[in-house]
């Protein structure tokens, strides 16, 4: 077995890396003096992926919608046991998570380390699926559906995707619909499973006061090393034009003001890696200087009245997805969006200053730094970064490759009003 | 180790070193009674104080000092401990070990003390404008409860129980009371807070004498009257339970139930109660969870949670609309189950394992190690957390069942939509 090991003796972090028997690539983070242990062991396989050939098959396949969320929720399910129950009496936390793009499933213990990495393993690497128990988690998955119906962040956010994209799957709601979870049944869940769940398309990532080579040992111990080469997963890439479907969508709820997200369409797709990642951080760096409250045109719109401190943005986006989001609450969520049009209609000389990117690339670095104070922000980012093949730990080495001017031009192609929707939710009369 | 240092004129310097952590904390804690006079000044007074100092006058000038100095984060709030209402501004900081610059420190206490003790100033009065905006900021935050429908029904279902009692009182305060406050009441306000409150200002982090020393020779002016709040009373039982149901235009209903207990804090057998909650609904291995949700899918969450000051039992769920009274039933059985010791020795290790575990924790996180001993101070707690978790250790099945018999629902609140159809 190799072992990799890569230090940042700057920010005094390091991170190993080697590939169990059994195929599966384990990370590490030592954090010294650390009572908690943090372990994820994560899928690239999300809500997105559902449209793929399944392992052993040639055909495409397209599932129903929300299958992803539901085999998280499945795969809990043990035989003898209950998964919950098991990592209770180890006096663990256990949890998962299905985004977009990944399907995490973690625990934070500050005992029983090595049981419960074990019993995550195993209970992720041996699906259990009954008709019968298909059928039952249908119930909880409604509920938990409606419950996010009658949440107006989440609603005002998937309506702006939607508004977004024609045919790119990230504008799906992650659990489905109440209509598409009928239709899961134990077949459709065991040829997800296979295929994503593969150790080759996985990542296991602990963060804790421990021993490397021990990991290893428990690793080894616990995996499945019964697995038939993978290959390359076919996943079928969405037919997306570049322009956005809808320029307004509006929803009705009750909520005391007008919630909205102005949405901008990303063009620049198929990246990886170091650029993924630039790409990513530059145009971060560019909504914090446009739009954070640092920036004089936030205290002018604040000053109106136009917004409150709800307000902020967010770029979020991977290899075939990608689109900055600025949000809040406001009375006048029309004339928001006109005032932001016009300014960033403004020459960006003009809107973009360079005293402000320095100051805002002093800020970054203080903000990754505090970060690295948490082992589960550690476990969680440092997970999405191998997932788009880069190593978080460099995360200043590649804020020192940033440049004014690609501010500048980020500015231009992506922050378009060709490129934006607005999706608001009024009060309920 | 934490290193106290009492001025003797109700302020506390509580200097807490840890090594472990890339950046470190300060923050003011204010004390001040929770009642309704003065529960909307509260809460509006902290984030006037965020928008303009003296030396920066206005919220531009203040959040680019911040940047400039490495992301510092200044925080401000309140938090509610009983009937205690305490303001909180904060600062969190790189440490300067990764800065190299000698003027880091001075100009982050600056920065706070400009915020804390310099705000912007005119004729005895704070900046019209500012206040008219955050007034109007203030009462959007109050009126936006409503878009959180479990925070809403959480927040009704407790106003309803101690209707009468400064807990039912709500941590944002009221809308009717914000149109009373002004630039000048709002100041003298500021002022009789400075000079009467109890303050707790702690240092969590790596060592740093520097700053200790600032808070030790601060000048803190005009001290006087030092307002002692006294501990809250428990809630006395009703004979009769209390059911309000409310209408809305939602999907899933919201259930929420209030216990009374009669055990305080202090007492030997609240850790029993804590125990017995965790078993009854304080997680996902509770009694609660397995047969509402795992066993009969009735709902996707359910918990139950101990509000320590007032020793309350507070239960919330998100349920379908039909499943009110099936619900309703199957938690009144469960609680029964406990009351009866109809639980395992597994079940009871299970829940001390949570929360010892979450004890442990504490110390990975410099917010939740300043928040405990916040919490210690204010609840006269001097336990360690090794002694914390031996009174765990220790409780025993006939405890968990004496504190669980005093365990009385109270109060039933259902938001619910009575012309909710499903979709076909």
């Amino acid at each position: 077995m190799e072992i990799k090991l890569y230090e940042n003796e700057k920010i005094g972090e390091k991170m190993y890396h080697a590939k169990s028997k059994g195929g599966l690539n384990v990370y590490f983070i030592p954090k010294k003096g650390y009572s908690k242990q943090y372990a994820t062991m994560t899928t690239k396989y999300g809500s997105i992926d559902n449209e793929f050939v399944p392992i052993g098959e040639t055909e495409v396949l397209k599932v129903p919608e929300g299958i992803a969320h539901f085999l998280e929720h499945k795969l809990f399910e043990e035989p003898d046991f209950n998964i919950f129950d098991k990592f209770s009496e180890l006096g663990a936390n256990v949890n998962a998570f299905t985004g977009f793009t990944q399907t995490s499933y973690l625990f934070s213990s500050t005992e029983n380390f090595d049981e419960s990495l074990e019993t995550l393993i195993k209970f992720v690497q041996n699906p259990h699926f009954t008709d019968e128990n298909v059928e039952k988690e249908k119930g909880i998955i409604a509920q938990e559906i409606k419950m996010y119906d009658d949440d107006a962040g989440w609603r005002v956010f998937f309506n702006c995707l939607d508004a977004m994209y024609y045919n790119n799957p990230v504008k799906i709601d992650i659990a489905g619909t109440v209509d598409t979870i009928m239709e899961i049944d134990k077949d459709l869940l065991y040829k997800s499973y296979n295929t994503f769940y593969h150790p080759e398309n996985m990542v296991l990532f602990i963060v804790g006061d421990l021993d490397f080579d021990k990991i290893m040992e428990l690793v080894e111990k616990s995996e499945r090393t019964d697995y038939k080469e993978l290959g390359n997963i076919e996943r079928k890439s969405p037919n997306e034009p570049k322009e956005v479907r809808q320029k307004l969508v509006t929803q009705d709820m009750v909520t005391s003001n007008p919630i909205f997200y102005i949405g901008f369409k990303d063009d620049k797709l198929g990246l990886d890696g170091m650029e993924e990642s630039k790409k990513e951080m530059v145009s971060n760096i560019l909504i914090d200087m446009l739009f954070s409250s640092s920036s004089e045109f936030y205290n002018e719109m604040y000053d109106k009245g136009l917004i409150n401190n709800s307000f902020g943005g967010y770029f979020s986006g991977k290899e075939t997805y990608g689109h900055s989001l600025i949000g809040g609450e406001s009375d006048k969520p029309h004339e928001v969006y006109e005032t932001i049009m016009a300014h960033l209609r403004k020459p960006a000389g003009e809107v973009l200053k360079k005293e402000n990117f320095n100051r805002i690339m002093n800020d970054e670095v203080g903000n990754f730094l505090m970060s690295l104070d948490s082992i589960e922000s550690i476990g969680n980012s440092a997970t999405e970064s191998i997932l788009e093949n880069f190593n978080m730990l460099e995360h200043l080495e590649l804020m020192k490759n940033i440049e004014f001017q690609d501010i500048i031009d980020r500015f231009n192609e992506h922050l378009v009003e060709e490129k934006s929707v607005l999706s608001i939710i009024m009060p309920a009369e | 180790m934490i290193k106290k240092i009492n001025l003797n004129d109700g302020i506390n310097i509580n200097v807490i070193e840890t090594s472990k952590f890339k950046s470190n904390v300060i923050a003011y804690y204010i004390v001040r009674p929770l009642n309704k006079d003065e529960v909307t000044k509260n809460t509006l007074l902290p984030v006037v104080l965020r928008r303009a100092t003296e030396k920066y006058g206005n919220n531009l000038l203040i959040n680019r000092r911040l940047e400039e100095l490495y992301g510092a984060k200044l925080g401000v709030g309140v938090l509610i401990r009983g009937n205690k209402q305490i303001i909180r501004i904060a600062v969190e900081f790189v440490d300067n070990k990764y800065i190299q610059d000698d003027k880091y420190i001075e100009e982050v206490l600056d920065i706070l003390d400009q915020v804390v003790y310099n705000p912007k100033i005119e004729n005895k009065a704070f900046d019209q404008d500012i206040i008219r905006k955050e007034k109007r900021n203030l009462k959007q935050r109050i009126e936006s409860k409503i878009n959180d429908k479990r925070e809403y029904a959480l927040e009704s279902g407790i106003a309803i129980m101690c209707e009468g009692d400064s807990f039912s009182i709500p941590a944002l305060g009221y809308i009717e009371d914000v149109d009373k406050i002004d630039e000048k009441n709002l100041y003298e306000h500021y002022k009789n807070i400075l000079e009467t409150s109890e303050i707790q200002i702690f240092y969590t982090g790596n060592e740093n004498k520097e700053i200790e020393t600032y808070f030790e020779n601060k000048n803190y002016l005009g001290r006087k009257n030092i307002l002692k709040v006294e501990r809250e009373n428990l809630l006395e039982y009703k004979d009769e339970i209390q059911e309000i149901r409310e209408e809305m235009d939602i999907n899933q209903g919201k259930l929420v139930m209030g216990y009374k207990t009669n055990i305080p804090y202090e007492d030997q057998l609240y850790t029993a109660l804590v125990v017995g909650n965790v078993i009854f609904g304080g997680g996902p291995n509770s009694k609660l969870f397995l047969n509402v949700r795992e066993k009969e899918s009735l709902a996707y969450s359910i918990s139950s949670r101990v509000y320590k000051y007032k020793s309350l039992i507070i239960l919330d769920a998100g349920i379908e609309f039909d499943k009110f009274e099936a619900t309703k039933e199957i938690i009144g059985e469960e609680l029964d189950k406990m009351k009866l010791g109809d639980f395992s020795d597994k079940e009871i290790e299970i829940a001390k394992k949570a929360i010892i575990s979450s004890y442990n924790s504490v110390d990975d996180n410099i917010g939740s190690i300043t928040e405990m001993e916040f919490d210690n101070i204010i609840s006269k707690d001097d336990r360690t957390v090794a002694d914390k978790i031996k009174s765990i250790e220790s409780v025993k099945k006939e405890e968990i069942i004496e504190a669980m018999k005093t365990v009385e629902l109270d109060t039933i609140y259902f938001l619910e939509n009575t012309s909710f159809r499903e979709v076909e």
